[in-house]
């Protein structure tokens, strides 16, 4: 007995150790993670500089660790330990809560003089640029939408931070500021209302597409529009939302990712980046049912430069620019417009917003993004 | 390189035990070649440079002890003094390396200069391998263990990868008849690898998740913490010191065993003890016994007048203090912990003794748990207002909600190391020793042990594949 236990153990701890990484090298590796959302390390490239830094080494340990055979199922199976036997408050920086996936919010102070300093600057920013956009002949509308966790914070456990003085400090201050600078703004959290949870997925930290539904009416209904009726169905594909993507897909659900088609159908062309693509608002196939699906079959995720055009010059030019919230909206927009030109700024570079109205001379420009993004100067915050 | 890590344990591990045990038995030096080569790869890998600090010690210490061995042709005098210059080199080098910016900034703070060295990166495990370099000099000089005639065999002692670094430190004494003629055995092999798995999983499992906590407290400023958050942090910190040490000091030793090294155990259960003087016995004994035998005993010991046997003790518990880092917080922490010891030496012991069990058991964790506070902080100052919150004295009140987010999230970790941080495998151990079914005893000792290894392992890997943290407290040494 004694032997064999010697024995058996020595032949468990040598094939593991001798098979890992054979395995390993023989496997045929993904160079793209989609539950991390991001590229696994790549082959480490050598130098003298490098190796005398420690960063080839450091390099090596990345790729190695990235590349391990059965690394997706390991790191499924401890998500699934988490989740269902340790039953951890959170999970890969997610709350489970009911049935809803929440993100981990910090526990950090909240500086409200800081925060009023930030907001002054931004307004200021936003007020200039509803200057130039009246200069050229436009007007602005500023839309701010929830994003998933300020929608259902009141969803968060109580012992959990709902990061909720931070939002409502950075939220009152910075519409008490486009107020007083009279910049036309539409505060979707109001629009909503009680309902709002209707509205966003559980999944994913974006709205649904009833949520961008809702959202284009009440765009159309600021900007004295009529909005368009539409058909809004859900596709049978399993929907990897962002925040179950980080839980390796172990959380149980039934959301599906839904689609809108008007019920008048408007011919249009689309142009990305310059180049003209096919003419639709949602990548995904109705042979394949199968596969999952994302927030990015809308509008096949965020693009530079798009250019929807109807061609019904009666109708307005409509600049629309901003985060991925914008990405749904334009498959509504463009039923209201001449011209859809979509802008993401923190992927185009070819020239300014400024500029670009002065050359386009939109008749509305539409700013569109999530509240948690208020005090980001970066990207969609930097119009010069 | 670290033993927590997908290209130790899957790439430098099986090509070491691939190449070591491919080579017959009887090739002892071929065997003691590749273990130091994949030794100095180890300590090169990441820091490439720094290898040369380690073979100038090698160096130092073999020349110095070949100079210091009874047998030399030197006369009495001469090998004292290639001791003293052993000390005296193997001690600039690591003054210069860990302790030249401290200095430096202490006499520009007083005298109002702008000295400076630049930056001076002090090398992985360098207080470790020193200390074991002049373990060697000392033991040979003392007739206590024979002179290697071999430098590539001083070379194996000082870059033996297992303990090179964070220790334990292992005295020349206890390994020079292995390092010319040991036996590896399947035994000792399963046994090592056993214990190595059980090492792994206290650092990557217990130590990972406490020390997440401790960092998340520590983080702040004192202001900003609550009574229990205060506590919690400091007992997290004290659990993850704990395990992370003592798991390398597991992991360490069971490779050694693997490779038919028997290195002498580091930790007994600390935290049970019921004294200060207890705890010191079983907490890092190999550091513990080294700075007795050769620190406090050429001192005079207790062997002295009173006066002289308080500079003594502390002496050492100074120098164990600035040992383990470059500040003054390790400094008043060493000093910390030789009051403490004095006052237990000369009157508190007898009445501990006394006492029952449980209040003197309270009385060590508390003490205990303070001084990893004075520890762990960045700062004196810190730990002051620090251990003043934890008595309720200028934090943000009793309890705060992160403090009930943590221990929920950790509940499972929190329970799991507060049991295993006492003797409870040892319990069991002598239990199933005790059985008189010999089946049921081999079975449980082995086959059982083996199964418990293994999943322990199989999970320490899956948690290592998760995880993005992963430091080792005691590499700062």
């Amino acid at each position: 007995m004694k032997k064999l236990g010697i024995y058996l153990t020595l032949i468990f701890f040598i094939l593991c150790l001798f098979s890992v990484p054979v395995l390993s090298a023989l496997k045929k590796s993904d160079d793209y993670s989609i539950y991390e959302n991001r590229s696994l390390a790549s082959f480490p490239q050598f130098s003298q500089e490098l190796l005398f830094s420690g960063h080839y080494s450091r390099a090596w340990e990345n790729y190695l660790t990235d590349r391990i055979v059965g690394r997706n199922t390991m790191l499924q199976k401890f998500t699934f330990l988490e989740m269902n036997i340790l039953k951890k408050a959170e999970i890969n920086d997610v709350a489970v809560v009911g049935d809803v996936l929440l993100p981990f919010n910090e526990y950090v102070k909240t500086d409200t003089v800081a925060i009023s300093q930030s907001i002054a600057t931004i307004t200021d920013e936003l007020s200039a640029l509803n200057k130039h956009i009246l200069q050229n002949g436009g007007k602005f509308l500023y839309v701010s939408i929830p994003e998933q966790r300020s929608a259902l914070r009141s969803l968060y456990p109580w012992y959990l931070n709902d990061d909720a003085l931070y939002l409502d400090t950075v939220i009152s201050t910075f519409s008490s500021g486009l107020n007083e600078k009279g910049v036309p703004h539409l505060d979707m959290k109001k629009e909503f209302g009680q309902d709002i949870a209707n509205y966003y997925s559980k999944l994913d930290h974006h709205y649904t597409y009833k949520g961008a539904y809702f959202t284009y009416q009440s765009i159309a209904k600021a900007l004295n529009m009529t909005p368009a009726k539409i058909n809004i169905r859900e596709l049978p594909n399993p929907f990897f939302g962002s925040r179950n993507r980080k839980l390796y897909n172990n959380f149980p659900t039934e959301e599906k990712l839904m689609i809108g088609f008007p019920e008048s159908f408007v011919p249009f062309t689309r142009t990305d980046n310059g180049k003209k693509v096919s003419s639709t608002f949602f990548s995904y196939s109705e042979k394949d049912t199968d596969s999952p699906i994302t927030y990015t079959a809308y509008m096949g995720g965020d693009i530079a430069e798009t250019v929807i055009d109807t061609n019904r010059p009666a109708l307005p030019n409509i600049l629309l620019f901003g985060d991925s919230f914008t990405n749904p909206l334009e498959s509504l927009l463009y039923l209201n417009a001449n011209k859809l030109y979509v802008l993401d700024l923190r992927h185009y570079t070819e020239k300014s917003l400024y500029d670009y109205i002065s050359q386009i001379k939109p008749d509305i420009v539409l700013c569109v993004r999530d509240d948690t993004n208020i005090l980001v100067t970066e990207g969609n915050g930097t119009f010069r | 390189m670290v033993f927590s890590s997908v290209i130790f344990i899957f790439y430098f591990l099986p090509a070491l035990m691939l190449t070591y045990f491919i080579i017959p038995k009887r090739f002892r030096s071929a065997r003691n070649i590749v273990l130091l080569a994949f030794s100095l790869a180890f300590y090169a890998y990441g820091e490439p440079k720094y290898i040369l600090v380690m073979l100038a010690s090698i160096f130092i210490n073999y020349i110095f002890g070949a100079m210091a061995a009874p047998d030399s042709p030197l006369g009495a005098a001469m090998r004292k003094v290639a001791v003293a210059l052993a000390v005296i080199l193997n001690l600039a080098i690591l003054i210069y390396f860990k302790y030249t910016g401290f200095l430096l900034d202490n006499v520009n703070s007083i005298l109002g200069t702008g000295f400076s060295m630049g930056n001076i990166i002090m090398p992985i495990g360098i207080s470790f391998f020193t200390f074991q370099g002049l373990s060697y000099v000392l033991d040979v000089y003392r007739n206590q263990a024979k002179v290697q005639k071999n430098p590539l065999n001083v070379a194996l002692y000082i870059s033996l990868f297992p303990q090179l670094i964070a220790g334990p430190i292992v005295r020349y004494e206890t390994v020079s008849e292995e390092i010319g003629s040991r036996c590896e055995s399947a035994e000792d092999a399963s046994d090592g690898l056993c214990r190595f798995a059980f090492g792994l999983g206290k650092k990557i499992i217990l130590a990972n998740a406490t020390g997440f906590i401790a960092d998340t407290v520590f983080t702040n400023a004192p202001a900003d913490l609550s009574t229990a958050l205060a506590w919690l942090g400091a007992l997290a910190y004290s659990l993850q010191i704990y395990f992370d040490f003592s798991g390398y000091s597991d992991m360490a030793i069971g490779l050694g065993k693997v490779f038919g090294f028997h290195f002498l155990e580091n930790f007994d259960f600390p935290y049970i003890s019921r004294s200060i003087t207890e705890f010191w016995r079983r907490w890092h004994m190999s550091l513990g016994t080294w700075f007795r035998d050769y620190v406090y005993i050429p001192l005079g010991g207790n062997r002295v007048s009173t006066a002289k046997h308080v500079r003594n003790i502390l002496v050492v518990w100074l120098l164990t203090g600035i040992w383990h880092g470059a500040a003054w917080n390790f400094f008043a922490w060493g000093l910390y912990f030789g009051i403490i010891l004095l006052l237990e030496k000369f009157f508190l012991l007898n009445w501990l003794n006394r006492l029952p069990r449980f209040f003197s058991h309270i009385y060590s964790l508390l003490l205990i748990v303070f001084g990893w506070v004075l520890f762990r902080a960045p700062n004196m100052g810190y730990a002051a207002k620090y251990i003043s919150v934890m008595f309720g004295l200028g934090g943000t009140g009793l309890w705060s909600k992160e403090f009930i987010y943590l221990i929920i999230q950790y509940r499972t970790e929190l329970l799991l190391a507060a049991l295993l941080s006492l003797p409870v495998s040892r319990f069991v151990r002598t239990r199933v020793e005790n059985f008189k079914n010999s089946t049921l005893k081999n079975f449980t000792l082995y086959p059982l042990k083996g199964v418990a290894a293994a999943i322990v392992f199989v999970l320490s890997v899956i948690y290592l594949i998760n995880s993005t943290f992963n430091p080792f407290i005691y590499f700062r040494f």
